[in-house]
């Protein structure tokens, strides 16, 4: 069998700034996913969500928290919203809006 | 040409025009952290002022994924490598000039879009044939406006959804395994506008009320001067009129004119706030001094968080426009990419968010429980009730204390829109102690 040449494939070529499309899925260096998961849910407790509806924002296709539940699965995903929201509780808030001097708002 | 003073640069620029300002400018806070990227406010926008022909591709409010995402495509980066070219290694800020609300991110002693373009040649001789002639910028093609989020979503189609017609293609595509976050944008109605600032027919104008910049349809003859000069990129052609549009900061809300919704005339946020399902936005009018500098007001929402609690930052404050707009920055994103985005003080405003002043925290209730305008806000203390915990930039955790305090929202006629009381926090516990006492 004849031997391929050895060519650098996909994601080891080197980014080339001239390239149009070079920023589309290239690695952008730093950042910490488990802190941003952390981060996310966070968010979210502080808004009042509980677990079950932080889970169904990482379960649903079009939120780009997705992408981690993919990664993931959704064990080490609901672990991580048990763990946060045991340390930080959600911040629940009650409204009163008073309506305008001629109707609600629309 | 005139000197102007820009206090988010903390110096004064070149502009082509002189120094003048509203008596009250419209501007707005969006909470990064708790973007969804739904969309909705994207598509409030589109169903109210861009669904007719020759609109297609105009969408006055987008919400992008970053580092990735860009409506046009790349149009930050695009702008970023045009300034770092003519002034390469330049574009720094000297923190050690901080003072006070003159210059309270530090001074930036690099080149705004308005001064770079007096540069004519860079070193290696190139001229920038693409400008204006006034503003350092750039025209977008046609397929850089057509696709608002490509490139953005998961590629790959859900196990529980294959009876969706697409995910065939692009199924074995990888996902993006990094950090991300959504940037929502709309016009920034800015003070030194790039938009107003190119267009050879003085067709754009920003008004005296509230600080709004808008495109004379009259006037305009769409030579595209501004889609080039706007460096956020929010000056749009539209081929059938033959004119160029933009964001109008909804302003017959903004006036209190519509009397179905605003029966007593008091203003009222525009769509893509009011339809914010994240509760991320808040809009605002502030009071602006003779000066340009914002008249001291605490109480307004606005204000406090930008020049009390320097919370929120603008969006890419060295392209020179002073942009109207500000963001609170996401807290998971490395910071290196938080200060080229929003300045030096990136650092400190994620600090400030995270750990917020009680009345900082208390603000941030106040997000989107009214369509009323907020002009001022009281805060009537209550007694700790808890003790959270946050979690830092660098991972670190601190404890945030939580208190009954109540809020209360008030309109441009000084009554009471909103009560808001900050109730006990529900700890749920991990599974491992489930049956513990």
């Amino acid at each position: 069998m004849r031997e391929q040449p050895k060519t650098r494939q996909g994601r080891e070529k080197e980014l080339e700034a001239d390239d149009p499309l070079a920023l589309v899925m290239t690695p952008v260096s730093g950042g910490d996913l488990q802190l941003m998961a952390t981060c996310l849910i966070e968010e979210f407790a502080r808004m009042g969500l509980k677990e079950a509806e932080i889970l169904a924002l990482f379960r649903q296709p079009i939120y780009q928290t997705h992408a981690l539940y993919r990664a993931w699965g959704e064990g080490r995903v609901r672990e991580l919203v048990r763990q946060v929201l045991a340390r930080t509780g959600r911040t629940c808030v009650s409204v009163t809006v008073l309506p305008h001097s001629g109707g609600d708002d629309a | 040409m005139p000197r102007v003073y820009n206090w988010q640069l903390g110096r004064e620029m070149l502009y082509p025009y002189q120094e003048r300002h509203p008596r009250r400018q419209f501007a707005f806070v969006f909470n990064i952290n708790r973007c969804i990227g739904c969309q909705t406010c994207t598509m409030a926008c589109k169903s109210t002022w861009t669904f007719a022909r020759g609109q297609e591709y105009m969408w006055w409010n987008n919400v992008e994924s970053k580092p990735y995402g860009g409506y046009p495509q790349f149009w930050d980066q695009k702008l970023l490598a045009l300034l770092e070219r003519a002034n390469p290694g330049g574009q720094v800020w000297n923190l050690r000039r901080q003072d006070g609300e003159r210059s309270p991110y530090g001074v930036f002693e690099g080149k705004t879009i308005f001064e770079a373009i007096s540069e004519e040649q860079n070193e290696e001789g190139e001229t920038f044939q693409e400008t204006s002639g006034r503003v350092l910028g750039y025209l977008p093609s046609d397929q850089e406006w057509e696709a608002p989020n490509i490139y953005e979503d998961t590629p790959r189609r859900p196990e529980n959804h294959r009876h969706l017609p697409w995910g065939g293609v692009g199924e074995s595509l990888p996902a993006h395994q990094t950090w991300f976050f959504h940037l929502q944008r709309i016009c920034n109605h800015c003070t030194y506008p790039g938009c107003l600032a190119a267009c050879p027919r003085q067709a754009i104008y920003k008004r005296q009320e509230d600080g709004v910049v808008l495109i004379d349809q009259e006037r305009c003859r769409g030579y595209r001067k501004c889609v080039e000069g706007c460096p956020y990129k929010k000056s749009m052609y539209r081929g059938t009129t033959r004119t160029s549009e933009k964001c109008i900061a909804c302003y017959p809300r903004l006036e209190g004119r519509d009397s179905v919704i605003t029966p007593d005339g008091v203003p009222i946020e525009t769509r893509c706030m009011a339809a914010c399902v994240g509760k991320i936005r808040m809009q605002g009018l502030v009071k602006i001094a003779r000066d340009g500098a914002w008249a001291p007001d605490p109480e307004n929402p606005i204000y406090y968080m930008v020049k009390e609690e320097k919370v929120a930052l603008p969006l890419y404050p060295q392209f020179g426009t002073e942009p109207n707009g500000y963001y609170i920055p996401p807290r998971w994103v490395p910071l290196d990419y938080l200060t080229q985005m929003f300045g030096p003080e990136a650092e400190r405003a994620v600090e400030a968010y995270v750990c917020p002043s009680r009345r900082m925290l208390a603000l941030l209730q106040l997000f989107r429980v009214s369509q009323r305008i907020i002009f001022g806000f009281k805060l009537v203390e209550g007694k700790k009730i808890a003790e959270s915990e946050a979690t830092l930039l660098n991972g670190k955790k601190k404890t945030l204390e939580i208190f009954n305090d109540t809020v209360i929202g008030y309109d441009s006629k000084g009554r009471e829109i909103v009560q808001l009381t900050v109730e006990e926090p529900v700890f749920e516990r991990s599974p491992e102690h489930y049956n513990s006492i």
